[in-house]
């Protein structure tokens, strides 16, 4: 019985990975639960880069995204982005980004993110750094982002 | 048994049979949708700009090829990246089919993007990915004969910018004739069917 068990549990391990999920991590803080923080690799003297994840709340009242910090930049900034009539805009979000109660904010490829400033180094594909988000209710967090492909979409919305 | 009961019976069967064959019909042939836009008739044209080697490069230097341009900034972390990864998808697709396509980027951020960073950059995408800068006259130029927005959004300091941009992909033919604009909208593999379409 056990064995089986340990057997069935090996193959998750093996499935997982096999998917290319081994990276997938979570993280909670306070009612909130942030789903696969992830980057894209960028050029050698590239000075900005990006952050990207899924922050879920479980909670009864709605919290704001105040601020992420990364050791990797100099400055961060919270992004969002608009396009109309083809053109691209992308502006720092007043207030933070709000996380309503019961609901999954996505920061995503062509919507909100995290816009790293700054570069003191190149990011590196398979390569993880730590983010530090601050939200005004559940308080701090450090999560680690992991570095996937430089034009990377990660869809995040199946792990909900 | 009943004779109405039978031929009610038969008849389901048929308008069952009927409805599974059409339902494999459609799925099997879905009606194909090209994607993207007819460019307007006077965007376009041939131009020169500056390599990632920092020699000339004209435009009919891509002649025999198609190319796909792209117009963005290599500081552009997020949108940028997307739609050259898509390009890069599309011209990889586009070579299976037997369809020779030249990605290329054009920086619209001079000031910043030198050959170097931009050479760079394209690197990062693909292998025969075409950087290009310029003066800042030259971008002026190829931007307007394309329509390419662009516009500076200051914060206030010198060096740390962003820039509001289009973000169409252009579609030269081996003549290098613009003959069409992908929205970021439009799916990789509706952008190849689309092209494939064209060419047959």
């Amino acid at each position: 019985m056990f064995k089986g068990m340990k057997y069935v549990r090996a193959v998750m391990i093996i499935w997982a990975a096999l998917m290319g999920m081994a990276h997938a991590h979570d993280y909670e803080v306070g009612d909130l639960t942030i789903t696969h923080p992830w980057s894209r690799a960028t050029a050698p003297a590239a000075a900005n880069g990006v952050a990207y994840m899924a922050i879920t709340n479980n909670g009864s009242s709605d919290d704001i995204l105040i601020a992420a910090e990364a050791p990797v930049s100099s400055r961060t900034e919270l992004h969002t982005h608009e396009m109309t009539d083809g053109v691209m805009r992308m502006r720092p979000v007043e207030g933070g980004i709000t996380i309503p109660a019961g609901e999954t904010v996505y920061l995503e490829p062509s919507g909100l993110h995290v816009m790293l400033m700054g570069l003191d180094d190149r990011l590196v594909e398979g390569e993880l750094f730590p983010l530090t988000l601050t939200f005004q209710n559940a308080g701090t967090i450090e999560v680690e982002a992991a570095i996937e492909s430089p034009g990377a979409v990660l869809d995040l919305h199946s792990h909900h | 048994m009943n004779r109405n009961v039978v031929l009610t019976g038969v008849a389901s069967v048929t308008v069952a049979a009927i409805a599974l064959a059409a339902g494999i019909y459609f799925t099997r042939a879905p009606a194909f949708e090209p994607v993207g836009l007819m460019p307007p008739a006077d965007l376009g044209g041939a131009f020169t700009l500056v390599d990632s080697d920092g020699a000339d490069f004209s435009s009919s230097d891509l002649s025999g090829n198609g190319a796909m341009l792209y117009f963005g900034f290599t500081y552009c972390p997020d949108v940028c990246p997307t739609e050259l990864a898509r390009v890069a998808g599309a011209v990889d697709q586009l070579a299976e089919e037997g369809i020779a396509v030249t990605p290329v980027f054009i920086t619209v951020d001079p000031e910043r993007d030198g050959p170097e960073l931009v050479g760079d950059y394209t690197d990062l995408f693909h292998p025969d990915m075409i950087g290009l800068t310029g003066s800042v006259e030259q971008i002026e130029q190829v931007a307007e004969q394309y329509g390419v927005y662009y516009r500076r959004v200051d914060d206030g300091s010198a060096t740390d910018y962003l820039i509001d941009h289009s973000s169409y992909i252009y579609l030269l033919d081996p003549t290098g004739r613009l003959v069409w604009m992908f929205r970021p909208t439009d799916g990789v593999d509706a952008m190849v069917q689309t092209i494939v379409e064209a060419a047959a």
